[in-house]
């Protein structure tokens, strides 16, 4: 019946026109200028503020070229489901392996990924170890400190969070290695540190809010790099780490996303890239922010920083991630039955 | 000027709301539609007024057939039962807005523009008035407003849909004399929509009464009161057959 | 006042003070716990800042269309009978009742890269999702029912008879919205434009689901907030908090400042 043509109208169409100006791929880029993106777990955002700078000067200094590396930092599950669904990442460095292997299952990444870099295209390490009040006042030194009745404990639950999780399977290989093997004593092992459980969160970053601002537990366990920048952010001496002797390899697996690399003729400074990461300098740069490396030299410089620690893995005591998952972690599993206790 | 209603007819939504109405109005002349509610008298003056499309007939002015022609192209002034006032419009923009939304090139100027609304103003009686808003009117007050709005046009026609629905009665009263006078001054035709068979006789030189979408007869009051063309006629009027 | 008037006023004032004072009180002192020095260097950061625009640009954006569209949706479902108009009344109100992150998948699939609208434009070299397209699209998802919730009602009981009015008068359609139609509904769309305004800026779950989190690039305030908070950036987190703070008080002033310049505009019968 009406025409109706708004002013705003007009206004609406021109910020359209103006955010597709910005959105929209710019041309080819010049060959010399190439942008590629890096996407990350959710925190290792300090990390690599430090790594990119290191990479950018290398490979100005090799190859003449100006290179902006981008970086996209969320939980790594999220993050894999993200670029399924088209965010345009040129490689990936994530915290979990599985979250790895759901781009090699949908042919984004290459199946053989493992093999592509070294140790296991894993640069760097960590596992899952304890953080306590300053001065250890209730003297815990291992998992069996953390089965004792006047012992809270802090840490995300292993329903919902990745972090939980290796801390349960860390905990279960320690009882499985004390009890020689016994399934049945491992899991009432791991019931009783269920039940010392104060708070069960959802995420790490809870967990930890829990510990250091509301006060509540006498352990935090999350993983070692973890705990030391937990330490550093807050009061010199109000925590102190523990490691304990015997934990989970954690490992932060990275690889080229070569789907979306092919596509935009990255892939050669995407391996690069990860290359550094296993270079002395990089390897240095790890190891600042508490991760353990594995390039001899930097492991001696940094001895000190890293207490031993003896490390199993998830593929040698549960049979991989898909089965540990499985067994332990799917409804009705071994967490399950535990829980019900 | 005379306005001829052709076999309109219009249907909604399956019912048949008017069915083959013809009327005509001579220049200067007052006539009422009158009949009971729903019988389709507000139908038939939305489409005199351009405000609903018929399914069938013909509207025609001094032989210009205005059937298609869009409301605003008629220049036909309405009072609505509502009054429709521009509610954040003071009197005198409500007044003027016919006017400011003419084409540029037709488009009185300012100060014609307000000229015009004084003198409007004067002839409803509310010459203080013109910076009020339509809120802080009377009743009365509001309905004369939209009068000299319908008026502002130099209106072709001028249609009335129960304009005095809304008063009590004796403001009832004098409105009537006011707005027949009114529209004897401007010597503009007008078709007035009324249930109340004295408002027709007060007002209107010819009356049709209509009766379920059709007109059952078309004359002046002192012919319908005297003959009645129909029983429906004779008893909506209330004039008992058989006695006469 | 009786007593149990008094326990009421109490229970309202206590549950102010709970869910509103308590938590802008402890923004506020969180960021700047560190002096105002810290919280000014905590905000001029290039991501901060760049979170801080993305956040405004996208409000920006969206805040017209969803105007027009609201007042388009509102007048044709008050005005006209038309097949599909009840449908239309529901689907408009789908994004009330779906949870922001479900939304946001929604988008993915089917805009995503590999999705059915989304792959033949990939092919173009268009993206439409983790980017600014994507926030905008998914921003105006959640918030395209707040203009036609405002105004639908108000043009439901006013104005029908004084649109007719002014269409006999000779107004052409630009004309009636512009003189009657908008002057009517016009404080009912300030009042949806601002809550739609305030929640663009404050949305998380949907933007957070197609945004890429890429830093400096597709970070919103609320995605920045989190991610600081996350790194034990506390200060960091907190002063990007009190920017989206400042926005909303910045909305509903605003709000309160149109209703004294133009009291005419609503109520007014
Ligand atoms: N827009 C419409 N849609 C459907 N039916 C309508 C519409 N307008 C009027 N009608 C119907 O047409 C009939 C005549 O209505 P109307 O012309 O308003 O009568 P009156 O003015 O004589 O009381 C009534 O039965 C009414 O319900
Ligand atoms: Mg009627």
């Amino acid at each position: 019946m009406f025409r109706m043509v708004p002013r705003p109208a007009r206004l609406s169409a021109a910020l359209a026109v103006a955010a597709f100006a910005v959105t929209a791929p710019v041309a080819p880029a010049r060959a010399d200028q190439v942008e590629i993106l890096n996407v990350s777990y959710d925190i290792a955002r300090e990390l690599y503020a430090q790594i990119n700078p290191a990479f950018i000067e290398q490979w100005d200094a090799e190859t003449g070229n100006e290179l902006t590396v981008n970086q996209s930092h969320a939980g790594s599950s999220k993050q894999a489901r993200a670029i399924l669904q088209g965010l345009q990442a040129d490689l990936v460095t994530f915290n979990q392996v599985t979250d790895v292997q759901v781009l090699a299952d949908a042919g984004f990444v290459s199946e053989n990924w493992r093999e592509e870099f070294p140790n296991d295209a894993s640069p760097y390490y960590s596992l899952p170890a304890f953080m306590v009040r300053g001065g250890n006042p209730k003297g815990i030194k291992d998992w069996d400190d953390l089965i004792r009745d006047d012992v809270q404990i802090v840490f995300p639950n292993p329903k919902t969070s990745g972090n939980g999780r290796y801390t349960y399977l860390a905990a279960y290989a320690y009882a499985l290695k004390q009890s020689g093997g016994d399934d049945a004593a491992a899991q009432a092992f791991v019931d009783k540190l269920l039940a010392n459980v104060a708070v069960f969160d959802t995420g790490g970053r809870g967990a930890t809010t829990t510990f250091v601002e509301r006060g509540i537990g006498d352990v935090l366990i999350t993983f070692e790099a973890e705990v030391e920048n937990i330490r550093k952010a807050e009061a010199e001496g109000a925590y102190d780490r523990v490691v304990p002797s015997l934990s989970v390899l954690a490992e932060f697996p990275v690889a080229v996303v070569d789907r979306v690399a092919q596509k935009r003729g990255t892939e050669e400074v995407a391996k690069t890239y990860l290359d550094f990461l296993y270079s002395r300098q990089g390897q240095e740069i790890l190891a600042s922010f508490n991760n353990r490396v594995h390039d001899p030299e930097v492991v001696a410089a940094h001895a000190a920083d890293f207490p031993d620690v003896e490390l199993v893995k998830v593929e040698d005591v549960f049979g991989g991630w898909d089965q540990a998952m499985d067994t332990h972690f799917a409804s009705g599993g071994v967490l399950d039955v535990l829980l019900a206790n | 000027m005379s306005f001829v209603v052709q076999d309109i007819a219009k249907t909604f939504g399956g019912q048949k709301v008017l069915e083959s109405v013809s009327l005509s109005v001579e220049k200067g002349e007052f006539v009422a539609l009158l009949g009971p509610s729903g019988s389709g008298k507000t139908t038939l003056l939305n489409i005199i007024a351009g405000l609903t499309q018929p399914d069938g007939g013909r509207l025609e002015i001094d032989g210009e057939d205005i059937t298609r022609l869009p409301s605003g192209a008629r220049r036909f002034g309405m009072v609505f039962q509502s009054y429709a006032l521009f509610r954040h419009m003071t009197v005198a923009d409500n007044i003027a807005f016919g006017l400011r939304v003419l084409p540029r090139a037709q488009r009185p100027g300012r100060a014609a523009r307000a000229e015009k609304v004084k003198a409007l103003l004067e002839l409803v009686e509310m010459p203080e008035l013109g910076n009020r808003y339509p809120a802080q009117l009377s009743g009365g007050q509001r309905q004369r407003v939209a009068m000299a709005r319908a008026l502002a046009i130099d209106p072709r026609l001028l249609l009335l849909d129960e304009p005095f629905s809304a008063l009590d009665a004796k403001v009832r009263q004098s409105l009537r004399s006011s707005v027949r006078s009114l529209q004897k001054k401007v010597g503009v035709s007008a078709i007035l929509v009324t249930h109340d068979q004295a408002e027709a006789w007060a007002l209107a030189d010819r009356v049709a009464v209509m009766n379920r979408g059709r007109i059952e007869q078309f004359d002046t009051p002192e012919m319908l009161r005297g003959a009645p063309a129909t029983s429906f006629v004779a008893d909506f009027l209330g004039i008992d057959m058989l006695e006469r | 006042m009786s007593l149990r008037q008094r326990l009421l006023i109490g229970l309202a004032v206590l549950f102010a003070l709970i869910a509103i004072v308590a938590p802008v009180a402890a923004i506020l002192t969180r960021a700047f716990g560190d002096g105002l020095g810290a919280w000014w260097s905590a905000i001029v950061e290039p991501e901060t800042l760049h979170a801080i625009w993305l956040t405004v640009l996208t409000a920006l954006i969206v805040l017209p269309i969803n105007i027009v569209f609201g007042i388009a949706a509102a007048w044709a479902i008050a005005r006209f009978r038309f097949p599909g108009r009840r449908a239309l009344l529901i689907l408009i109100e789908i994004p009330f009742a779906v949870s922001p992150v479900i939304a946001g998948l929604c988008f993915l699939l089917i805009y995503g890269a590999y999705g059915p609208v989304g792959a033949p434009l990939m092919n173009e070299g268009i993206q439409l999702m983790f980017n600014l397209t994507g926030i905008v699209l998914v921003s105006l998802f959640v918030t395209c029912p707040f203009v036609m919730r405002e105004v639908l009602p108000v043009l439901q009981v006013t104005g029908e008879d004084e649109e007719k009015a002014a269409l006999t008068l000779g107004a052409n359609g630009w004309q009636i919205f512009r003189h009657v139609t908008l002057p009517n509904i016009l404080w009912a769309l300030v009042h949806g434009a601002i809550l739609a305004t305030a929640r663009a800026m404050g949305e998380f779950g949907a933007v957070s689901v197609v945004s890429g989190a890429v830093r400096g690039q597709t970070m919103t305030l609320p995605l920045q907030v989190e991610l600081l908070y996350n790194d034990y950036n506390t200060t960091g987190a907190f002063a990007a908090a009190t920017v989206l703070t400042a926005l909303a008080l910045v909305t509903l002033m605003l709000r309160s400042a149109i209703a004294a310049v133009h009291p005419e505009a609503g109520g007014r019968t």
